[in-house]
């Protein structure tokens, strides 16, 4: 509490720390961008599945018609409404960093 | 716009039924099952999946919810302190009710369920692209989703039963919702017989597949419109009328306790099924 939050922090670190998405990425962005690419390519596999086998396969019944994929959208519709709103009021108030 | 205003548009549309803008001319098919007659023996679900080529799905499919019984018995229990739980049942034939103001019409992205001029709710399956909304929308759960390419992957009809087929019916693939049509290729093909004859169709010429399999004769199914219709004067002897939301259930008429109605009236869907609800005790 006591000293000034200017004083805490190194602007020459918070400078390096977001210049350091232009330089070359470490060894474990590309592990990690592997990861989700594959996680993206077992996605898409298991869609042409669903989609040759028929809806079915995904635990869907007469009774949950919709079930994890209405759930997952709405999750996603909300996220990125959320997000919306967030930043059009930090620019509608003008706000700064500091 | 005044509150006034408002308030008599409401009390408009709150009088208003789906058939006073286009009434049904000819024919209105509607149905009436005497639960009292019925014994839940499941004979109508079995002539139905005979009729209508449904795809028999297996234990484990049942299990999983999906169902694919266009007629399903329901069961239901009043007495909790019976020495057998299951002593008792009452028993209770559920289709697709046929809804005047059809709540799984209105939400269809497409268009491919729809109303008739004979009052039935049509499903148009090469229209249907599968978004399941007339299912969650649907008050009775009456319609039913092919969630697998049941006639060509599954085994749903073991020799020798692809030979009893109904040619007349189409086999549904993958990725389309069905329901109960009230046997509508049957009434299609009553229908252009009497009009070849230069008639309309007599009460009893056509009688869809339940009705036909009911060994008590619960089910009665006809011409609304005709007022000499086996249905037409059940109705009228209940006085249940197809474009109230309440009936005159439980009053006393000519000594007789009226026990007609229509499942979930109360949400105005209008059905074209009459109970008569059962008065004799459960089955032992």
């Amino acid at each position: 509490m006591g000293k000034d939050i200017r004083e805490d922090i190194a602007w020459a670190q918070i400078n390096k720390d977001v210049l350091k998405s232009l330089e070359n990425p470490k060894k474990l962005y590309w592990v990690i961008l592997l990861i989700a690419i594959a996680m993206v390519g077992v996605a898409v596999g298991c869609e042409i599945y669903q989609y040759q086998t028929g809806m079915g396969v995904s635990n869907k019944s007469n009774s949950h018609v919709w079930s994890l994929y209405i759930a997952t959208f709405i999750f996603w519709i909300g996220m990125s409404h959320s997000g919306t709103l967030l930043s059009a009021i930090l620019h509608l108030m003008h706000a700064d960093w500091c | 716009m005044s509150i006034t205003n408002l308030l008599q548009n409401w009390s408009d549309f709150r009088q208003q039924h789906p058939s006073d803008e286009r009434p049904h001319q000819e024919y209105k098919w509607a149905m009436s099952i005497d639960l009292d007659l019925c014994t839940g023996c499941n004979a109508c679900s079995v002539a139905c999946y005979a009729e209508n080529n449904l795809p028999a799905v297996g234990k484990e499919k049942f299990s999983h919810g999906h169902s694919h019984h266009w007629l399903r018995i329901e069961r239901y229990w009043h007495n909790e302190d019976r020495e057998y739980a299951d002593q008792g049942a009452q028993f209770l034939p559920m289709m697709c009710q046929q809804c005047e103001a059809a709540p799984c019409e209105t939400v269809c992205p497409v268009g491919a369920t729809n109303h008739t001029a004979d009052g039935l709710n049509s499903q148009v399956y090469n229209r249907c692209v599968g978004s399941r909304y007339c299912n969650a929308n649907c008050p009775y759960k009456a319609r039913y989703f092919n969630w697998y390419d049941y006639p060509t992957t599954a085994d749903v009809w073991p020799a020798p039963m692809e030979q009893q087929l109904n040619p007349d019916v189409t086999v549904r693939g993958k990725g389309v919702m069905e329901k109960c049509t009230f046997c509508v290729q049957r009434l299609t093909v009553a229908k252009s017989n009497a009009r070849t004859e230069g008639r309309s169709v007599h009460d009893g010429e056509v009688q869809t597949a339940c009705q036909q399999a009911c060994p008590t004769g619960a089910i009665s199914f006809g011409n609304l419109i005709d007022p000499e219709s086996r249905v037409a004067k059940q109705w009228e002897k209940q006085q249940v009328k197809l474009n109230h939301d309440k009936q005159a259930k439980d009053a006393v008429h000519d000594g007789d306790k009226l026990r007609g109605y229509r499942i979930l009236e109360n949400l105005r869907t209008y059905p074209s099924v009459m109970y008569l609800e059962q008065l004799r005790e459960g089955a032992i």
